[in-house]
């Protein structure tokens, strides 16, 4: 199919306004650090943590303040290390401080006695800053 | 095609590129963590360049783009080729078997049979064949054995030893399908798929299979169209800048495929049934090896649209696509086999792997038919031909999203692997931090999008090939199915981790 000259121009033009307006969100992208607390209030039912996604920035010192509705050992993965498996009582809450030295995205899991292959409770991400 | 409704269905892609921005989704996992998922503006970038790039090769670029299925090689030193390939041929050994008996001897507890097959064999060959070239035909630890057995049979006067069964012509390559199936479902599905004896287990399994398949049809038969990562790692290879040359003529000459004795390139009968001196393994540049595939057909289709869909399902089954899929086949198959059985949840993960790949087949062969239908059909072929040739242009995107999605795990498999050798026990995988994520980023979108040029330079070429005059329009229907699979796979690196309430961890942590 032949083009002319204006048409190869006009199809040009459309592909580097497409290619721009991508690129135009090139806004936002990382979090505000100074606005996440580090200090993070959490519930612990049986299969859910509210809430669920609790996240900081890379470096900063964090306390998870857990109020359990069960009993169970909890970890988060990837986060052993720092913070070995807790044992959770109904009631009985418990702090967890580390600091957050990796960046990353790690599972939040509960083994209960019902459940002793756990289950996904919530994700702990850790933005860079 | 006129200007306007160039213009219209390029503000289309763009629209939709920027609407399915990314909400919470997952990459993959190193050893039980995720990755941060690539930013918002990078993901969009990533769609628009890849938009932009498909309409320059399809409409600006068109008669610049070379034949080029007669590219130039440049042949490797004999000293290097003999040491690499009895290097490779060791190490093939030493790993497989050795993989299994470390499996059945060390026990439950040891990652390291799942390192080196999930990590090692499955998904860090698959790279390396893209990267550098195929390993496989001297890798392969069915061929060292076999050759092994002729070599025994002949010192005790045994001509030959396989059964001399006739391979059905009709049946292709569907064995090999059916057995990346079970890889797939082994690899995702399985429950306990990383344990040591049941690594073991599927491994001894498959080595028992394959030997078994060449004893009774004969070695090239079933290398060629049944043995699993012959025909994989053929495929990827293909993209990689090695290819193996069969210098006898009288080798072509017999040959069921009718390569040319004088460049026959990667025959994948030639190259099965060469001997050490009729084979000689050559340099090329990257993707030139997809341009002269010889016909493939229906089984061929379904194999690399399988390959395709097993390697996204990873990464789509970490985001809401996924819990779609789950909230919408639970039900009815819970309803049959109770709520809570280990059964139901194996029978719906494999209708949820099953309904992706037949979504991807179907987007696929619609389109295929669409193609034809366009193309003149003086020069297009049969379907079944076509399509073939056209799914082999999906391999550079699968390869790239490969790369995306597992090149972290290859890594971190290799830096575990040595601490593993000295103490099997040893269960903390090494961290990557040392990696910068912004590098993990660009090299994921980069992957994805460089992949996606690639195809769409391929698929345009055969555009040419089978509409000439009108190659644009004929090549539509494949420009925007690439499109939509790129931005799937951009997709799902971008969008960080939601989880279900509930859901067994086993479900998310592959």
């Amino acid at each position: 199919m032949r083009w002319t000259r204006v048409q190869t121009r006009r199809l040009a033009c459309v592909l580097m306004v497409g290619v721009a307006a991508s690129l135009a969100g090139c806004i936002g992208g990382s979090p505000d650090c100074e606005a996440l607390p580090t200090r993070i209030e959490l519930t612990l039912s049986s299969d859910a943590l509210t809430p669920s996604d609790p996240a900081v920035c890379r470096g900063r010192d964090v306390t998870l303040v857990v109020t359990p509705e069960v009993d169970g050992l909890l970890h988060i993965h990837g986060y052993d290390a720092e913070i070995p498996a807790t044992t959770v009582d109904a009631g009985e809450v418990i702090e967890l401080a580390f600091t957050a030295d990796r960046g990353g995205q790690f599972p939040i899991e509960l083994h209960t006695d019902d459940n002793t292959q756990g289950v996904s409770v919530g994700i702990f991400t850790v933005h860079e800053p | 095609m006129s200007p306007s409704v160039g213009r219209v269905v390029a503000a289309a892609v763009v629209a939709v590129a920027v609407l399915t921005a990314p909400s919470p989704v997952v990459a993959h996992a190193i050893g039980g963590t995720f990755q941060l998922p690539v930013p918002l503006w990078l993901y969009l970038a990533g769609a628009g360049i890849a938009v932009a790039a498909s309409f320059v090769v399809t409409t600006l670029a068109s008669h610049s783009i070379r034949e080029v299925s007669s590219y130039a090689t440049l042949p490797l030193p004999r000293g290097i080729r003999g040491a690499t390939r009895l290097g490779l041929r060791l190490l093939g050994l030493a790993w497989w078997y050795g993989a299994i008996i470390v499996g059945f001897v060390v026990g439950d507890i040891s990652p390291l049979p799942a390192v080196l097959l999930w990590i090692g064999i499955w998904v860090g060959l698959p790279i390396a064949a893209v990267v550098a070239g195929n390993p496989w035909p001297s890798l392969s630890p069915f061929r060292t054995t076999f050759t092994t057995f002729e070599w025994i049979a002949r010192r005790f006067g045994a001509d030959r030893i396989d059964v001399g069964l006739r391979y059905p012509a009709g049946l292709a390559r569907w064995p090999a399908v059916l057995l990346l199936a079970g890889a797939f479902w082994a690899e995702l599905i399985l429950p306990g798929g990383e344990v040591a004896v049941t690594v073991a287990v599927v491994m001894a399994g498959y080595t028992i299979l394959t030997l078994a398949g060449m004893l009774f049809f004969g070695q090239i038969a079933w290398l060629r169209h049944a043995e699993l990562f012959e025909v994989q790692l053929g495929w990827f290879g293909c993209i990689g800048p090695l290819a193996r040359r069969s210098r006898s003529a009288a080798l072509c000459a017999g040959c069921d495929e009718g390569c040319d004795p004088r460049r026959c390139l990667d025959c994948p009968e030639c190259s099965a049934a060469a001997e050490d001196g009729e084979r000689a393994a050559v340099l090329r540049p990257w993707f030139a090896g997809l341009t002269d595939v010889s016909r493939p057909g229906w089984s061929d289709v379904v194999f690399i649209l399988l390959a395709l869909a097993g390697i996204t399902y990873d990464g789509l089954s970490e985001t809401p696509i996924d819990a779609f899929l789950f909230n919408a086949l639970y039900p009815p198959v819970s309803a049959i086999l109770g709520a809570t059985s280990v059964t139901t949840f194996l029978v719906v993960e494999t209708a949820q792997l099953t309904a992706v790949f037949v979504a991807f087949l179907v987007a696929f062969v619609a389109v295929a038919a669409a193609t034809h239908a366009l193309s003149d059909p003086r020069a297009r072929g049969t379907l079944a031909q076509q399509a073939g040739r056209y799914a082999v242009t999906l391999l550079p995107i699968a390869a790239g999203y490969l790369i995306a999605h597992y090149l972290t795990l290859v890594i971190q498999g290799a830096i575990w692997l040595p601490s593993l050798l000295v103490d099997p026990l040893l269960s903390l995988a090494p961290q990557l931090d040392w990696i910068p994520i912004g590098v993990i980023w660009y090299l994921s979108v980069a992957a994805i999008v460089g992949g996606h040029i690639a195809g769409i330079v391929l698929a345009h070429r055969l555009a040419r090939r089978g509409a000439p005059g009108r190659a644009t329009v004929a090549g539509l229907p494949m420009v925007v199915l690439m499109i939509g699979y790129t931005v799937l796979s951009l997709w799902i690196v971008a969008t960080p981790i939601v989880v279900e309430p509930g859901v067994q961890p086993a479900a998310l942590l592959r």
